[in-house]
């Protein structure tokens, strides 16, 4: 199957789990953003940075060197202040307030928040955290986020908050990846099997409104409509060929059944030869027409069965001319897929061909070999020049042919139209010897 | 023998007339479906010649009531459609045979022939071919009115192929027709029946000969 433009289920999915995955990072945001920053954050986080930036000296006393995430902090806060304190001594930055710079810088200490009115405000953090085996306490202060910097704070603190909103957007896209397509899927596929079950024969079937989803609706109608418009073009084209078929064979018949009353023998063959002639015209050409008008249904058949059944409908006429006919192939079925009649009437061409070039007491032999090949071998006067293509055009003729010319052309349609091929060699011997190659059955 | 033809066009109808007269006894023509079943009521036929189109409808809706009657009339159809599904619908149907137009005279000739012979049977239980008469309610076969004794397995063969006269009857039909599903078949046993059934009727002088089909069966040509 074509596999067309990039499928709309996809494109759903994608869209659909992209608005999740913003809605969820949106709400996520605000969420901080109404909340604000009291001082937490942003101290928590330059406590952090801090933590990373710190070392000691040979005496035990901390020893500050910024990374480039404290840089940050100190650049986006100017008030930033802190105090690290270990056992080996302290060390300090910025504006320390009077109250922490002038207590016990060894004792117990507390974050303090002070009331602003209308908020309660965190004025300085106390975080206590190891550093080796010693403790170490950070005090910090001076610091805190405007609504838009703790959001950016929150999304960037991997550790905290980010891992599992991160964890949610993303089974949120798979999940909408895969279930997305199949559930918009499944109602199209539907609709396409029950336009898979119509067939070149099945006049008159649509396509049930009643199980399309509601988008589909204005397509299935538009299909239904063309289906309709099909089926009267093929119904008209069928009244036309069976009117033709009658128009043509009727005035036909009553030439040839007068001719029965023409006394001169030689006129008489000669008048007959040519109605004959012109009834196989006639004949060829209501069948090209059926063919090409009609979109036979293909199906898998037994190619042995089938050429068997159409070599033994030709035995009368071999009889008549005193032809003998054989078939090899018996025994295992080669199924082919294909349109069994249209696969009957070229090889029923072919041996027409083959019974007319036959010379009395010679044989026609038919053959069916593995996976799908049809040979009528004749031991007549073979083609007698002529290329192959020239061959199987329309009103083509063999020099030696008294035929219609058709009967190859529609040969090589039937061949066409099952994508198969038609060979013609020199029979060994003399004789022309043809080969139909149809495509092996899909089993 | 009766025939009737029912057929539209009158100069194709005067000439089959005429022609079926000569060849199998008394023919009548009609034109359409409804005086065709009135020749019917009145009048029992031994061949219907039907045509398919006709001005008050098709002739296949004619068949049923055709092979209803007794005694049953054969039934040949002419038909300007030669599409092989249109074929199967009149066989269907309950034709016996279909001639597709435009036909060769003599070729019509012998399939009405041929369809009263298949018929004849269901009435008198003799199939004659040739200068052979097979007694299918004896099952006994006599040459110029010569009994000749042939066994069981090569009567029901030589019946399946007078039945098929002219036209090949395929080695599976033969194999249904003499042995039963349980028997077990040598896949040269038909060929070893019809060797002996052959040399049996040359012996006889039998003017039908049996002819091997390579890859197909037999036919039966009368001579």
């Amino acid at each position: 199957m074509p596999r067309g433009q990039p499928s709309i289920a996809r494109l759903a999915a994608v869209l659909l789990s992209l608005v999740v995955a913003a809605t969820i990072l949106c709400t996520w945001t605000l969420v901080i953003a109404l909340q604000g920053d009291d001082g937490l954050l942003a101290q928590y986080d330059a406590a952090r940075a801090i933590k990373a930036s710190l070392s000691r000296d040979g005496s035990g006393a901390p020893v500050v060197s910024p990374t480039s995430e404290l840089d940050g902090i100190n650049r986006t806060f100017p008030d930033l202040w802190y105090v690290v304190t270990t056992k080996g001594g302290t060390t300090h930055h910025g504006a320390v307030p009077a109250s922490i710079r002038d207590g016990d810088i060894a004792a117990p200490s507390a974050s303090d928040f002070s009331d602003s009115g209308d908020a309660l405000r965190l004025t300085n953090a106390s975080i206590v955290t190891r550093l080796g085996e010693d403790i170490v306490r950070i005090q910090v202060g001076g610091a805190a986020y405007t609504p838009a910097q703790a959001a950016l704070s929150s999304l960037r603190d991997v550790n905290y908050t980010a891992i599992p909103i991160l964890a949610v957007v993303i089974a949120t896209i798979l999940v909408a990846l895969f279930t997305v397509p199949a559930l918009i899927a499944r109602p199209v596929r539907r609709v396409s099997h029950s336009a898979e079950r119509i067939d070149g024969g099945s006049q008159g079937v649509r396509l049930p409104l009643g199980e399309a989803p509601r988008e589909l609706v204005p397509m299935v109608a538009a299909f239904n409509r063309a289906l309709e418009r099909i089926d009267v073009a093929s119904a008209a084209q069928r009244r036309f060929l069976s009117n033709a078929a009658h128009e043509l064979r009727t005035p036909l018949t009553r030439v040839r059944t007068g001719l029965e009353r023409v006394e001169d023998p030689t006129l008489r063959r000669s008048l007959v030869a040519d109605i004959q002639s012109l009834s196989s015209t006639v004949t060829m050409l209501l069948q090209i027409a059926r063919l090409s008008s009609d979109s036979p249904e293909m199906h898998r058949f037994d190619l042995v069965a089938a050429v068997r059944a159409t070599t033994a409908e030709h035995v009368p006429a071999a009889l008549a001319a005193g032809v003998d006919i054989a078939f090899a192939g018996e025994g295992d079925a080669v199924f082919v897929t294909g349109a069994e009649t249209a696969a009957r009437i070229a090889v029923g061409n072919l041996l027409r061909n083959a019974l007319q070039h036959a010379r009395s007491g010679k044989s026609v032999l038919v053959e069916v070999r593995p996976p799908g090949t049809v040979l009528v071998i004749d031991h007549g006067e073979g083609v007698g020049g002529g290329t192959l293509t020239e061959m199987l055009q329309p009103f083509a003729r063999g020099p030696a042919s008294d035929g219609t010319g058709l009967g190859l052309a529609l040969v090589a349609q039937v061949m066409a139209m099952h994508g198969g091929s038609v060979a013609m060699d020199e029979t060994p011997g003399g004789g022309m010897t043809v080969s139909l190659t149809f495509r092996g059955a899909v089993t | 023998m009766r025939v009737l033809v029912v057929e539209d066009d009158p100069q194709l109808g005067a000439w089959l007339k005429t022609t079926l007269s000569e060849a199998l006894g008394h023919a009548d023509v009609v034109g359409n479906l409804d005086e065709a079943l009135a020749a019917v009521s009145v009048q029992p036929f031994d061949l219907v010649v039907l045509d398919r189109r006709l001005p008050d409808g098709d002739g296949i809706s004619l068949i049923s009531r055709l092979t209803q009657l007794r005694p049953r009339p054969g039934v040949l159809m002419l038909t300007a459609f030669d599409d092989p599904v249109e074929i199967a619908r009149a066989l269907d149907a309950g034709a016996d045979d279909y001639v597709p137009k435009p036909f060769e005279p003599v070729e019509l000739v012998a399939r009405a022939r041929a369809v009263i012979r298949r018929l004849q049977v269901d009435r008198k239980g003799v199939l004659r071919i040739g200068n052979l008469s097979f007694d299918t309610a004896a099952r006994s076969v006599s040459i110029e009115g010569h009994p000749i004794p042939i066994p069981r397995r090569e009567l029901a063969l030589l019946e399946a192929l007078i039945r098929r006269a002219g036209q090949v009857t395929m080695r599976e039909t033969l194999e249904a027709a003499a042995y039963g599903f349980d028997d077990e078949i040598q896949s040269n046993a038909i060929d070893a029946h019809i060797s002996r059934l052959r040399k049996r009727l040359r012996a006889a002088d039998c003017s039908v000969a049996i002819k091997p089909l390579r890859g197909l069966g037999y036919v039966l040509e009368a001579g």
